[in-house]
């Protein structure tokens, strides 16, 4: 088991640097990309820095405790491009995903690890820019810190376990581009996530929480180290999110038997 | 000599839809069901070179998604190494290399080719030893020393093919499935495709399964086998598929006057598949044509000039296929 | 008739209803973002306790967000870019080089059937069932006024993106591009912000830009924001659109000059 980590881990960190040298034969492209991503990645900051200038804040949240559910965001949907998931219904559609069937590897494995898209990196390395700036102006210790990103990481397997079946779902039902469900994903779930989950009220936040797994990784954590969470719920939710994974990822499992290649 | 591949009673349906030409008439398509395979069986020995033909739709394609594990059948079985592919898919693909054409490429678009040959090295954990000494060898049989290290967008589309078939067989896997290699490739990197996986047979006793539209690879190979609407129509050697059209020969006759009364004559002798004034072309079975016949030709001072043909393989697919249409077509009335 | 530009429009009318499973839910889940927005202002008022924030009342904060939800069906227009990125990346831009047309028009022709559709059946729907509900002030002033400034902002935001789309000739991996516009879109056009919360120097500067146009002029004009010099911010918008159109032509004549050396 422990061995078959390794291989994956090495071969993930491979095809990251192939694809990273791809992107970065253009160096004027590489830039322009760079920015883009960039800007995309601080638009939350922008948002929130002028909703806290113009009043006294969301919910008794200061300004730093949401910006870090703006960086958890970010980091989020770095993750969420990285691991190439609106790219699936294309591998799936026009046939790609064949030449990765005939590799000797666990599909699942290969969809998410095997052709990352490196630049995407930017994105999670400014969300964890901002991530970092506003743990250092709250004055969180590194215990803190170190709980908040381990139930961000399970909160986001959560998330890309669930939009990996989401997406294979859909793939089975319509056998189309399914682009709305980035839509769903990241513009709706992303603005949600970027903030305290209670402001949307019960029905949404539990939307938040359960159909739309966004708020597990961003929300939940940073809200229990503020102590705006209370341990039972994240006992709670950690076991949801386990069953959760275990579950997408069988399912995941038996929506790739049917996959029809491009003939049908 | 142990069986490679056995296809046992093959049947695989896709669903498809069909939508109407006018605007709006999306709203109300027609699904139905299009049978790929409709009971296909064959197998494939140790060392062997297969070719898999058919027209486009007749089935080729999924028979090769079938051997690499992509595809499970709806009934029947598929077994390479005595293994299902699709139930023990990791198993079988070690074990196998796929070229898919210029269709599911997996060079790195941007990157040379050498890249990819060594993200395959660590994928399917090649030793530095092996690695070397296969990259060189194969990159002298397919004459790639120019080539490898350049950007794979900027190579010519056989340059590429020949990059993909290196990455396919980096691995030496006893089995390599091939969805038409040679398609639009230029007629030199053609011949050194050929001429590696001959050697690689010989060489290693490696086993190739390929579909082609290309002649001359299909001379190549030990075994033809022909599908058709999903159905395998012919399975054997080259020889035996010349054999089974064989007793068909092309007499071309050339006449100089009385042309109607001449054809007239002359179509007794078999069946006329073109005919201008001063020529005709007919289908005729040497085998039963009398010398007299012959001798009459010869002497017949209204024919300027004769010649009797054997058929080539192009010309004997065309004739299958026709062959193919023609039973359909009865099938169907 | 055998116009070929009418061709070209009838093949994506077709289109649109080819995909008109993800057109839906895209629909829908783009007016779920601003509402989401409408969460966030709420509690920001709520927990300021204040009526109005720099003299705009909630009430109409969430006009203004149902205003640009339907807005964003027709000037949040990632369209453009992705047809443009299509057509160079498969390489399908030389099929439509190669025809009578100008290419210019096709990547407008491309979303002009979907926009109008939408328009049609979800924009005017929608804003007439919000003036019956909030019961807004309209006049026949504002609503001539504001059906200009949406022509405006259409073309504003659909030009941009083609200048965008553009320049994706020079990059060979053109997937995300599209962010960019999204992002000028929300964070410079008043996609999340209402300009007018910006620091006035910021809002005053961005006022200077076509930017502005893309959202919040014309939602601005509908929710009364914007009540004086109606006339002038409009023409100022015309002047936009007429300099945009100028580089779109000068840009696209450049760039197609540069295909064969980029070696599309």
């Amino acid at each position: 088991m422990l061995s078959k980590i390794k291989r994956y881990i090495k071969i993930h960190i491979n095809s990251l640097k192939y694809d990273w040298l791809a992107f970065t034969v253009y160096r004027t492209q590489a830039v322009i990309w760079g920015l883009v991503i960039l800007l995309s990645s601080i638009s939350g900051v922008v948002t929130i820095s002028v909703i806290y200038n113009i009043s006294n804040g969301i919910n008794g949240w200061n300004y730093y405790q949401v910006l870090m559910l703006v960086g958890l965001t970010n980091m989020m949907a770095g993750m969420f491009h990285y691991f190439g998931l609106d790219g699936i219904p294309n591998k799936l559609r026009n046939g790609g995903f064949d030449q990765m069937l005939v590799k000797p590897y666990n599909p699942i494995g290969m969809l998410l690890l095997f052709r990352p898209q490196s630049p995407n990196i930017i994105t999670i390395l400014t969300g964890f820019g901002i991530f970092a700036t506003s743990a250092y102006f709250l004055n969180l210790g590194v215990i803190n810190i170190l709980v908040i990103l381990l139930l961000f990481f399970i909160g986001v397997a959560t998330f890309i376990m669930f939009m990996l079946t989401l997406y294979l779902v859909f793939y089975v039902l319509t056998k189309g581009k399914s682009q709305w469900l980035r839509t769903l994903s990241l513009y709706i779930g992303g603005t949600a996530s970027s903030y305290p989950l209670n402001i949307f009220g019960t029905t949404l936040m539990i939307l938040f929480t359960i159909v739309l797994p966004v708020g597990l990784a961003t929300y939940y954590p940073a809200g229990f180290v503020f102590g705006k969470i209370s341990l039972e719920t994240l006992l709670l939710l950690i076991i949801f999110e386990i069953i959760s994974i275990v579950v997408y990822y069988k399912l995941s499992k038996w929506l790739l038997t049917k996959y029809t290649s491009a003939g049908g | 000599m142990e069986n490679i591949i056995e296809v046992k009673d093959v049947k695989k349906k896709f669903k498809t839809y069909e939508s109407g030409s006018g605007t709006f008439e999306f709203f109300h398509r027609k699904t139905f069901w299009k049978n790929a395979l409709n009971g296909v069986s064959f197998e494939v020995k140790k060392g062997e070179i297969v070719a898999l033909l058919g027209r486009n739709g007749s089935g080729k394609s999924t028979i090769i998604k079938l051997l690499s594990g992509i595809l499970h059948p709806d009934s029947g079985s598929v077994r390479i190494f005595g293994l299902d592919p699709w139930e023990e898919r990791i198993n079988v693909v070690k074990d196998i290399g796929v070229v898919f054409g210029s269709t599911h490429p997996q060079l790195f678009w941007n990157l040379p080719p050498i890249d990819t040959f060594k993200y395959i090295k660590e994928l399917y954990e090649i030793n530095d030893k092996n690695y070397n000494k296969r990259l060189k060898e194969l990159i002298k049989m397919l004459n790639l020393e120019e080539v490898y290290k350049r950007q794979t967008r900027q190579l010519s589309l056989g340059e590429r093919m020949k990059c993909e078939i290196v990455a396919a067989i980096l691995h030496m896997p006893k089995l390599v499935i091939m969805d038409e290699p040679t398609v639009g490739v230029d007629l030199p990197s053609r011949i050194s495709i050929t001429k590696a996986i001959l050697n690689l047979r010989n060489k290693l006793g490696m086993t190739f399964v390929m579909t082609t539209h290309v002649v001359d690879d299909i001379t190549k190979a030990d075994r033809i086998i022909i599908l058709d609407h999903g159905i395998k129509l012919f399975d054997g050697t080259q020889e035996q598929l010349k054999d089974k059209y064989e007793k068909i020969a092309i007499l071309d006759l050339y006449f100089t006057k009385n042309f109607n009364v001449l054809k007239k004559k002359y179509s007794k002798l078999g069946k006329v598949i073109e005919s201008k004034n001063e020529h005709i072309k007919i289908e005729v079975k040497p085998d039963t044509i009398k010398s007299s016949a012959f001798m009459e030709i010869f002497n017949d001072k209204f024919v300027e000039d004769y010649r009797l043909s054997e058929p080539r393989l192009s010309s004997i697919l065309e004739m299958a296929y026709k062959e193919i249409d023609k039973n359909s077509k009865k099938n169907k009335q | 008739m055998s116009n070929p530009y009418l061709a070209v429009l009838k093949i994506y009318i077709k289109d649109v209803f080819a995909y008109k499973v993800d057109l839906t839910l895209s629909t829908l889940f783009n007016i779920l973002k601003p509402l989401l927005l409408i969460f966030v202002f709420y509690a920001v008022y709520q927990f300021s306790n204040v009526s109005t924030l720099k003299g705009i009342t909630l009430s109409s904060i969430v006009v203004y967000f149902f205003v640009v939800g339907n807005l964003d069906f027709i000037v949040a227009p990632t369209n453009i870019v992705k047809h443009m990125q299509n057509d160079i990346k498969e390489g399908s831009i030389a099929t439509e080089l190669i025809r009578p047309i100008n290419y210019i028009f096709m990547p407008f022709l491309s979303v002009i059937p979907a926009d109008i559709i939408l328009f049609a059946f979800t924009t005017i729907p929608l804003l007439i069932l919000l003036y019956l509900i909030t019961g807004i002030h309209l006049n026949i002033f504002i609503i001539i006024a504001f059906a200009i400034g949406v022509l405006i902002a259409y073309l504003i935001s659909n030009l941009l993106s083609f200048i965008i789309g553009s320049f994706s000739i020079y990059l060979v991996d053109v997937s995300g591009i599209g962010e960019g516009i999204l992002w000028i879109n929300e964070i410079l056009g008043g996609g999340i912000i209402p300009i007018i919360f910006y620091p006035k120097i910021i809002s005053n500067l961005l006022m200077l830009t076509p930017f502005p146009f893309m959202i919040f002029v014309p939602a601005g004009i509908f929710i009364g924001i914007i009540n004086t010099n109606i006339v002038n911010i409009l023409i100022t918008g015309i002047v936009w659109v007429i300099i945009l159109a100028l580089i779109s032509k000068i840009v696209w004549k450049r760039v197609s000059k540069d295909m064969n050396v980029v070696g599309v």
